[in-house]
């Protein structure tokens, strides 16, 4: 979509000598860009809100007006919400982790399957 | 066509053909032959879809031909790999658009700088010298304003003195006064000619506007994809 939006400017590139590869690199910077900067606030986003689930789902509650949980049925007087790892030991939500959860994920699937409910409430 | 190579002409193309492939084959060029002199001005001129645009394409390298060969001063395009026509465009031809294009996300003076950041000028020694190229031509850059709608009207103007680093070559100049009202194009025009007049510079000017073809040197008429010298008829 990126690339059918800058036609234009892609035939500005090439018309002024620059080359398909570097017009191309162009794209992939960009791309990796957002990959990388939408993964960092996801997981940040998502563990911010992991943490404070206790105030959050209620204000959200307020807002749409009615019960997630209701207690009478349910019987749930908190939400439990727990922030793990994905695979053994340490606690850490960088970058670094993050990739290395997901190359985890792609090897072990059920593995990583059972402990992404890191991210649920 | 050797000849036209050995006594200099800085573009030229020799039994050039275009057919464009598709469910039916569409030919656009059937031999054309064409030497642009440095500093020489030429109009061509033809009815719309007559492979006007074609044939500015291929003689910069844009695009292949069919058969035939371009030569850009002496050195044929088709022998060159990608890359080394991209060089070969980047310090030699300088395309003027019919549309007002400017990548909006730089500045006036980036813009201007382009060229030379793309072949890997340090940037601030690239910016300091197309601020003063900028500031010799008619726009005066608003050297930090983004290009935007403000610089649209202007934009064909500034592409001029964005070429303007190069000592030779040719501009391959798209309608521009199509698109651009009459003052602006005599602008336009006039900055050809301060650069054709500095520089050398060779113009092949593809234009609808005859008035305007006829301040040329020589014009030609596209006509069922033979260039036709001389006088022109009614397009």
């Amino acid at each position: 979509m990126l690339v059918t939006d800058k036609q234009a400017d892609i035939a500005i590139l090439r018309t002024l000598g620059a080359s398909p590869r570097s017009v191309m690199q162009i794209f992939v910077v960009q791309g990796a860009l957002i990959g990388v900067i939408g993964t960092l606030i996801g997981v940040l986003g998502g563990v911010f809100l992991a943490f404070n689930v206790d105030v959050a789902v209620p204000a959200l509650e307020q807002v749409l007006g009615f019960k997630f949980l209701s207690k009478d049925v349910y019987y749930i007087s908190e939400l439990p919400s727990e922030v793990l790892p994905v695979g053994r030991g340490r606690r850490s939500a960088s970058c670094r982790s993050c990739f290395r959860s997901s190359r985890r994920f792609i090897r072990a699937g059920a593995r990583a399957r059972q402990s992404g409910r890191g991210a649920a409430l | 066509m050797n000849d036209a190579v050995k006594n200099g002409a800085v573009v030229a193309c020799s039994g050039l053909q275009k057919t464009y492939q598709g469910p039916a084959a569409v030919p656009v060029l059937l031999g054309v032959e064409l030497a642009v002199q440095p500093g020489e001005h030429i109009a061509i001129m033809g009815k719309s879809g007559s492979g006007k645009s074609t044939l500015l394409h291929l003689l910069g390298g844009l695009d292949a031909p069919t058969a035939g060969q371009v030569f850009v001063q002496g050195r044929e395009l088709s022998a060159m790999d990608e890359a080394e026509r991209g060089r070969v465009r980047n310090a030699t031809l300088g395309f003027v658009y019919q549309f007002h294009h400017l990548l909006p996300e730089f500045t006036a003076v980036e813009n201007v700088a382009m060229p030379l950041l793309i072949r890997r000028m340090e940037r601030a020694a690239a910016l300091r010298e197309s601020r003063q190229r900028a500031e010799g031509s008619r726009p005066r850059c608003a050297a930090r304003a983004p290009a935007g709608r403000a610089l649209r009207r202007r934009a064909p103007a500034l592409r001029v003195c964005t070429r303007a680093g190069y000592r030779a070559g040719v501009r391959a100049r798209r309608r521009a006064n199509r698109n651009l009202d009459t003052h602006t194009a005599d602008e336009v025009f006039e900055a050809m000619l301060r650069l054709s007049a500095s520089h050398g510079t060779a113009f092949v000017l593809v234009t609808h506007d005859a008035s305007l073809a006829a301040r040329a040197q020589r014009q030609f008429e596209l006509r069922e994809g033979v260039l036709h010298p001389g006088p022109l008829s009614a397009t």
